[in-house]
């Protein structure tokens, strides 16, 4: 803890930058909308950007890109969010093209569903047939507890989130999950969701994007001991 | 002088009025006989008979038939006879107890009575073919007792052939060969080949040497990887071919050195099988290996059991550091590459927040740890191969005070590569440090961010120096090119610079932005400074080479493969470089190596004088074979000759560069008739094929009178006329009505008129 509070310390005397060296070393939220389909809180992603450049160091891009899979920059943008408020609509022969080949460059993409019950059971469902679509020889699943996005900035109980019925499933491929399903992310952003709910949205928001910056960079050996001693030794 | 006679058929509006009056005739004859329906048989026959005579001798009328007769002297044309003289010759023919060359020579003594009969309007010339075309004597081929010509390429040997000819008439070829092609026409005579085999202009005939079914496994191709890494697992693959010999399983061993790496059974009833090894290289460098089947009981030959190849073995395991100043793109889809690169072992540290990064959380609900600064930069240094420092600044992680450890790091031999980012370089606080003493790049001094960022979208223009350095130019491994790197997508965004170091090798440059010095400003940079090596990308956009390009990952993964290479000082990327394929070389003909030599920025160096040996590594103890010297021309190779019996060898080159004496050395491997026999059964087919396409014809061995030729042309015509075939035409008249008479009289007789 000593030597955190050093450095802590050390860094008060930086510099903050002020300027990008160009667009693509932001990070986006791309906001994916698909032919059908809705884009609520729009407003809530943007929100969440702010919420991932005031608590990190990542350069967060702070305005809202809006992409659908035919547009020129989905090969700029790595990371694609799609908020839903009920069923996702089905993709196109051409949108599973242009995002098979996005997911398998390196990028992430991340379907937001919203809290309410109703919502929730369409969006689930649709979730589902939409990643058969992309992965016909994958289902979406579970993540293990032990996941490196439970660990990629702050540490998360995955328990809490089934506890509130905010499941966490994903597609893993190639030893990354390329399609992340969750609920209540910009919902949260938007302040629909309030209380120590919507903390804990936010922190899941910060781990999800340091999760497709860095992969697996909180699984290495050298961050080991300091996790399991946090997580007193126990897996969550 | 001979009389020649020719029968010209002329009739009106020429091949249109042969066809009209063709069927005119049929209608005719056919309403005659529809005519006589009911009539006895003989009667039928008799009337029809008439109108046959009458109509046939109309058309005769009609088509005006006419001898051309002329006097004319003809020359003396060539035809050419083919022994195919290679290995696989030497192999069981048709005869009992017989080779195929055997039959061969019997085919070729059978040929006195149609050379008796050709040589009286040609002369005859006799050739070997293998690898190559060789002129012969129909007396020394017949001699030839045990074929061993290492290949055979019979497309090669008829081009050779006719250029032998050109401007003279050769009327005819004759090949004599079981067909088994190691040349162009391996895979048969594909359509794109067809083209060519026309072009030669002359009827080919064959005479193809038949065989039994034999019995035989055969080596056919052994293919290693492209690449190998140290202490990692390659793979070999052999190809066999297995013949008469059902389903017997056939043991596979793998060697190198002199030993069993590992030995594998194959088994199945397929002709064509295949086995992979798996081996693990010890040392740097270039690995010998041989696959080797037993022999069967009874094979036709075990010349083609053993197979040889060659697997460079590049970079032995090596520590890289990765750091980054924040978590972005350009850092994720290098630690990626790096990640999935087996010989690095990759150790990162990302800095996740500083002290402004508000996260309202305990340290204890967070996964952060602290950045060991000290360790990494002083105490644990020297045990990384390579440093990358992707958008890093000074001051937030304490760098400041250990700045000069990482010069002094790079100095004694370290590798280094930092790229750009918005808070590094001229803005990372590096300027006047000894870290910026060892960058290729002069940094600018602090000042607004517009001066020292640039946010545009570009191409970056890479340099003639790029089109020679190892890490950018064209050839070797992993396959990578300024032409394929100038189709990647734009980068965004660059840092700027006051200019290139004097001694570093730019390699891309800004297409439009200059520096203040007004030279174009620099966007990757390389140096060498004493022991160590240090690259500059000074832009975090180079991630999108990766993620945005076209055709995948292959250039940005071979960029950075070669750039990690470069810096750790790979023997590939030496200046003084012994060139060689990692296929085997032809034994006992000449072949070509080169020998390069390059000055400090990669550029051709001529005029260097360079002394080289090759030494035999199969036996022991290592014999020279051969030495040799010489100095590299303008393009800065060297280019030799090598004649080489079957076995592997290491050529070692010797050369002078700036005052200083440099070695290089390269492993190459020479092969007999293992490729010739990989096949032992006759393939009669292509030579039908090449028959059929060029007009000749499939004779049998005692059938060489047969052969197709061109007719020997003429060198003197004398006397030219025409004489009609039917000099009366009145009595061909009196002959119609005749005819058309007794048909008449027939018709009256019987009721029919």
């Amino acid at each position: 803890m000593v030597p955190l509070m050093v450095l802590l310390m050390a860094l008060a005397v930086a510099p903050r930058s002020v300027r990008a060296i160009g667009k693509s070393s932001k990070v986006h939220l791309a906001h994916l909308t698909l032919i059908g389909g809705k884009a609520p809180r729009a407003k809530g992603l943007v929100a969440l950007s702010g919420e991932i450049r005031s608590r990190t160091n990542i350069s967060m891009y702070r305005g809202m890109q809006r992409v659908t899979a035919a547009s020129p920059v989905l090969l700029r943008m790595p990371l694609l969010v799609t908020t839903a408020n009920g069923a996702l609509p089905r993709l196109s022969g051409a949108e599973v093209v242009r995002l098979r080949r996005h997911l398998a460059r390196g990028g992430t993409w991340i379907l937001d569903g919203p809290v309410n019950a109703g919502g929730a059971a369409l969006f689930w469902a649709s979730a589902s047939r939409l990643a058969g679509q992309l992965y016909p020889k994958h289902k979406l699943a579970p993540l293990p507890p032990a996941h490196t996005l439970f660990k990629s900035f702050y540490l998360l109980r995955p328990s809490w989130f089934r506890r509130q019925s905010l499941p966490i499933r994903a597609v893993v491929r190639d030893g990354r999950a390329t399609l992340i399903v969750v609920q209540g992310l910009s919902a949260a952003g938007s302040g629909t969701v309030a209380g120590r709910s919507r903390e804990w949205l936010f922190r899941l928001t910060v781990n999800l994007v340091m999760y497709a910056l860095c992969v697996d960079y909180k699984s290495d050996q050298v961050h080991a001991p300091t996790i399991l001693r946090r997580r007193h030794w126990r897996v969550p | 002088m001979n009389t020649e006679w020719e029968l010209l058929w002329r009739p009106p509006f020429g091949s249109v009025g042969l066809v009209a009056s063709l069927v005119g005739a049929l209608l005719i004859l056919g309403l005659g006989y529809l005519s006589t329906a009911g009539r006895p048989v003989w009667v039928r026959g008799a009337i029809v008979t008439a109108r046959l005579v009458a109509v046939s001798l109309v058309l005769l009328l009609l088509w005006r038939p006419t001898w051309r007769v002329a006097d004319v002297t003809r020359g003396r044309d060539r035809m050419a006879v083919l022994l195919d003289e290679s290995a696989s010759m030497g192999l069981p023919g048709k005869g009992a107890g017989r080779s195929r060359m055997a039959d061969a020579r019997r085919s070729l003594a059978g040929a006195d009575g149609a050379e008796r009969g050709w040589l009286r309007r040609y002369a005859v010339d006799y050739f070997a073919y293998g690898n190559g075309l060789r002129r012969s004597s129909r007396h020394v081929l017949q001699k030839t007792r045990e074929p061993k010509g290492a290949g055979t390429r019979l497309l090669a040997a008829l081009e050779a052939l006719r250029g032998r000819y050109r401007g003279r008439q050769l009327a005819g070829v004759v090949v004599v060969s079981d067909g088994r092609d190691t040349g162009q026409l391996q895979a048969g005579l594909t359509p794109e080949l067809v083209g060519r085999v026309k072009g030669l202009d002359v009827p080919v005939n064959v005479v193809p040497m038949r065989a039994p079914s034999l019995r035989d496994v055969a080596v056919v191709r052994v293919i290693p990887d492209d690449l190998a890494f140290v202490r990692n697992v390659a793979r070999v693959r052999a190809e066999l071919r297995v013949s008469g010999a059902g389903d017997q399983a056939v043991e596979v061993t793998l060697r190198s050195g002199g030993k069993v790496l590992q030995r594998r059974l194959t088994t199945g009833t397929k002709e064509h099988r295949e086995v992979i090894f798996e081996l693990v290289p010890e040392r740097v460098g270039t690995l010998v290996g041989e696959v080797t089947a037993t022999p069967l009981p009874g094979e036709a030959t075990t010349a083609n059991n053993t197979r040889r190849f060659v697997l460079k073995v590049v970079r032995d395991r090596v520590r890289v550091l990765q750091i980054a100043g924040r978590p972005s793109w350009d850092v994720r889809f290098l630690r990626q590459h790096l990640k999935r690169d087996p010989n690095v072992d990759l150790v990162s540290f990302f800095i996740l927040r500083t002290h402004l990064d508000i996260t309202y959380a305990m340290p204890g609900e967070m996964s952060l740890i602290e950045f060991p600064v000290r360790q990494l930069f002083s105490t644990h240094l020297s045990s990384f191969d390579l440093v990358v420092m992707q958008d890093f600044e000074r001051y937030p992680a304490e760098v400041g005070i250990y700045l000069d450890n990482i010069a002094r790091y790079v100095r004694g031999g370290g590798a280094l590569a930092v790229l750009g980012g918005e808070h590094t370089l001229s803005r990372g606080g590096f300027v006047g440090t000894r870290f910026a003493e060892v960058l290729p790049v002069k940094l600018l001094s602090p000042g607004p961010p517009s001066t020292l960022l640039s946010e545009d979208l570009f191409k970056p223009r890479w340099t003639s120096l790029a089109e020679h350095h190892p890490i950018t130019r064209a050839g070797g491994l992993p396959a990578l090119s300024t032409e394929r790197l100038r189709t990647l997508p734009a980068l965004e965004g660059f840092n700027r610079v006051a200019r290139a170091h004097r001694d570093a090798v730019v390699l891309a440059v800004h297409p439009t932005q200059r520096g203040p010095d007004g030279r174009p400003a620099p966007v990757l940079a390389v140096r060498e400074v004493e022991r160590g090596r240090v690259l500059t990308l000074l832009t975090d956009s180079g991630w999108l080479w990766r993620f945005a390009a076209a055709g995948g990952a292959s250039a940005y993964d071979a960029f950075w493969q070669r750039a990690v290479r470069y810096l750790l000082g790979d023997p590939e990327f030496d200046r003084l470089r012994v060139v060689t394929g990692h296929h085997p070389y032809p034994a006992d003909q000449p072949f070509g190596i080169t020998i390069t030599a390059s000055d400090p920025k990669y550029l051709p160096q001529k005029s260097v004088l360079i002394a080289y040996r090759v030494v035999r590594t199969d036996r022991t103890p290592e014999t020279e074979v051969t030495t040799g010297s010489g100095t590299t021309g303008e393009s800065g190779e060297l280019a030799v000759s090598l004649t080489l019996p079957p076995g592997t060898f290491r050529v070692e080159a010797k050369g002078l560069l700036e005052g200083r004496s440099v070695q290089a050395r390269g492993e190459l491997v020479t092969e007999g008739r293992a490729a010739e026999l990989a096949r032992v059964d006759p393939d009669a087919g292509l030579l039908m094929a090449v028959a059929a396409a060029t007009g000749g014809r499939v004779l049998d061995p005692d059938g060489l009178a047969r052969a197709r030729v061109h007719a020997p042309r003429v060198v003197r015509l004398d006397n030219l006329r025409s004489e009609p075939l039917v000099g009366n035409v009145w009595l061909l008249w009196g002959l119609i009505a005749l005819a058309l008479g007794v048909e008449w009289l027939l018709r009256r007789r019987y009721s029919l008129a």
